[in-house]
């Protein structure tokens, strides 16, 4: 009985880990190949837009599609690393392309200065990119941001235990009946929070991010 | 679809072997998780849809590139019920069809430029613009851009509007829009932001292959390059999955063509 007290325990805990596993999505290499390029635009641009809220000092430059291509690349290039985390590939690629490239070939109808409009962060993720989004790459972004939330937030402030989907439609349904009409101006993120565990934001420290 | 298809599951599984039509995009799916490279059976059945009427349509074209090799600028165009068999059908004395063509493949080559696809502090609506216009023949000199390059948004929706006083640019309703881009003309649909950015996208032709904008959509379709980037619907609300925010709050979406 002693004996098979431990052992039972650690079948039991063992059992509620795989069922844990089972029931939360790995975004590994195996779910970034199973899912559609909006999805993993998505996933690169939510990782950007929590960084930008919730980790100081991070800067990403690059286009979103320069990060999709080379996570998976990197994919491709290392099967053995299908289990590790996207986010953790995306810090590794990002830590490879820390200036844009210098010159990039541009077709014949270039001009000689293509002249960007130029956003600050909280100006970009807003409204009106979640408009642009189409549904799938509106998923990757909720799933990218809370992975970096979950992972490289320094100071984790919002518990977040509702399906990407379900956030997904929250967000949606947030944005697009405005009875204000002054909506589309807020950051995701502070949507987002909006709708953290609720037994959670009753704590004093619990604050969206600035 | 001729059985040109294999038809092997395509699940979600990357380590299945690849079948020829994949998923719904033939893009990017298990068959090819990394791929960005379009696969057989992109379109609408008998409109471009299979290998057997692509080759015909235009027996030189590679049906499916060759995976990590950005398709051509038009090959959309090329694997294009649209443009391939109803551009031919509906050839006419103006070259409505080689204009269909030109302004296709100018918005292929945008919406596929790396260099003008978002990052999260900016984007090149404006820029992909003004190629459109240059490589469509349109009138943008001291419009869109000049020598120097483009004009940002906001500014190239004030000149549109004082071209449309010169009568270089007229105003036309969503419906016509859809019309003359479906005839190869250049249309570019316009809100601007006072004390922000602005947006412009051009207009695009509607049943291109290839081309799976989000439904419900409102037309015109656009060709996008902004926060995102793709074929998506004008109008963006709670009914419709598009780009622009129209309601009380927001300027109105202004479509411009050329007068002539």
């Amino acid at each position: 009985m002693i004996r098979g007290f431990p052992t039972r325990l650690l079948l039991l805990i063992l059992a509620a880990g795989f069922s844990a596993a089972q029931a939360t999505t790995r975004l590994d290499g195996n779910w970034w190949a199973s899912v559609s390029k909006s999805e993993q635009t998505g996933f690169v641009s939510g990782y950007i837009d929590c960084s930008d809220a919730e980790v100081p000092h991070t800067d990403f430059p690059q286009p979103f599609e320069t990060f999709r291509r080379n996570i998976s690349e990197y994919y491709q290039g290392n099967p053995s690393a299908r289990d590790q985390s996207v986010g953790e590939i995306f810090m590794q690629v990002a830590g490879n392309l820390k200036k844009p490239p210098a010159s990039p070939e541009k077709s014949e109808t270039a001009s000689p200065h293509e002249i960007p409009e130029v956003w600050t962060p909280s100006e970009f993720f807003n409204g009106q990119y979640w408009a642009q989004a189409d549904d799938e790459e509106k998923l990757g972004h909720i799933e990218g941001y809370l992975w970096c939330h979950e992972h490289r937030a320094k100071r984790r402030t919002g518990v977040f235990s509702k399906s990407a989907v379900k956030y997904r439609q929250m967000i949606n349904n947030w944005y697009f009946d405005d009875p204000t009409g002054d909506r589309m101006g807020r950051p995701i993120s502070k949507v987002l929070y909006l709708f953290q565990d609720h037994a959670r934001a009753s704590k004093p420290h619990n604050q969206p991010p600035t | 679809m001729g059985n040109t298809s294999d038809r092997r599951p395509a699940g979600r599984d990357p380590f299945q072997p690849p079948s020829f039509t994949p998923g719904p995009l033939g893009k990017n799916d298990a068959g090819e998780p990394f791929s960005d490279v379009t696969g057989d059976t992109p379109g609408p059945a008998g409109t471009g849809g299979d290998r057997a009427q692509q080759l015909a349509v235009d027996p030189g074209m590679s049906f499916t590139p060759d995976a990590g090799v950005p398709s051509p600028p038009g090959s959309n165009l090329m694997a294009s019920g649209l443009t391939a068999s109803s551009a031919m059908q509906d050839s006419k004395p103006d070259g409505s069809a080689a204009k269909l063509k030109t302004l296709i493949a100018a918005q292929d080559d945008v919406m596929s430029d790396e260099t003008l696809k978002p990052s999260g502090s900016t984007t090149h609506c404006s820029a992909a613009s003004l190629r459109v216009a240059k490589a469509t023949g349109v009138e943008w000199d001291g419009i869109l851009g000049n020598k120097d390059g483009n004009f940002v948004a906001n500014d190239m929706i004030a000149n549109l509007a004082r071209a449309e006083k010169d009568k270089k640019y007229k105003v036309v309703n969503p419906e016509e829009a859809q019309t003359l881009a479906n005839q190869g003309v250049t249309v570019f649909a316009t809100q601007t932001n006072p004390g922000g950015h602005g947006h412009v996208a051009t207009c695009r032709p509607a049943g291109v292959t290839g081309d799976s904008p989000q439904k419900p959509y409102a037309k015109p379709l656009l060709a996008n390059v902004g926060a995102a980037v793709g074929v998506r619907g004008y109008l963006a609300d709670k009914g419709h999955y598009g780009v622009f925010l129209q309601d009380s709050t927001h300027p109105a979406v202004i479509f411009y063509a050329p007068a002539k």
